[in-house]
């Protein structure tokens, strides 16, 4: 089962510090045999621009950009996650588009869910329906749905 | 997931963090007023919500992350469906007018210089 978290909130409302406890649960005895692998896709770490926080009217093309190649991205992780891919050559790719610790890959086998956790504020409704509406188009599977 | 956290509560968080991670005063203040909640009139708006999250990451304890997890694994038995084959093609379609009126505009503007 692959499921994708979407996470939003005020900045410093605790989405990535909340992440980042899941993140580090996951290498933890509590979680047995790694049954859950997750994926903590970090927004400020994908886009280093501040530009993504808020449109203006000056960057507002910038902005629907940045956001856009952020969901492509999440989206072919996603589309590979879900047609089975559990190899470095498979995933690579995906894996350094959102900069994401490479040597997970090498725990999706064992991984009974796979939790890709989409760590930005999503404080427009549009964009968690565009975050929704990816999800549905990834979904490739039945063995491994969204 | 949405993490309700209040406003002032946040803004002074936001305040306290190293400088470079600082989200401007009045993006801050901006972002806030313009913060859509979760709807629960939408099914694919539903969410967990999750309040009073403690300051740092050592006071997150195990028992705090198996809740959340636990919520998690309640969510994800509503998986989403498939995308119809027809509304992809409608996608499609509306990709291909948008490359359309990119092109007109393009060639307008080669016909203006």
């Amino acid at each position: 089962m692959i499921g994708l978290v979407v996470l939003m909130g005020l900045p410093a409302s605790g989405k990535t510090t909340l992440c980042r406890a899941l993140d580090r649960w996951q290498h933890s005895p509590s979680n047995k045999d790694g049954a859950v692998l997750v994926l903590h896709v970090e927004l400020d770490r994908v886009l280093p621009s501040p530009v993504h926080l808020l449109p203006t009217d000056s960057d507002n093309a910038s902005w629907r950009a940045q956001r856009r190649m952020l969901l492509n991205r999440v989206g072919a992780l996603l589309a590979s996650l879900s047609n089975g891919a559990t190899t470095t050559t498979e995933l690579r790719t995906p894996f350094d588009a959102l900069k994401l610790d490479v040597a997970l890959i090498g725990r999706l086998a064992a991984a009974r869910q796979v939790l890709v956790l989409v760590d930005d504020n999503m404080y427009y409704s549009s964009m968690r329906h565009e975050v929704h509406h990816l999800s549905r188009k990834c979904t490739q599977q039945r063995d491994r749905p969204i | 997931m949405h993490l309700d956290e209040r406003v002032d509560v946040a803004r002074d968080r936001n305040a306290t963090r190293p400088s470079e991670h600082v989200v401007p005063a009045d993006v801050f203040e901006r972002m806030s007023t313009k913060f859509e909640p979760p709807s629960t009139n939408k099914a694919w708006d539903q969410s967990l919500v999750a309040t009073a999250m403690p300051l740092t990451l050592e006071q997150l304890d195990d028992k705090f992350v198996q809740t959340v997890l636990s919520a998690i694994t309640t969510g994800l038995d509503a998986d989403v469906k498939r995308l119809g084959a027809q509304k992809q093609l409608q996608e499609q379609r509306d990709q291909l007018e948008g490359l359309k009126g990119s092109l007109a505009a393009f060639r307008s503007l080669l016909t203006c210089v």
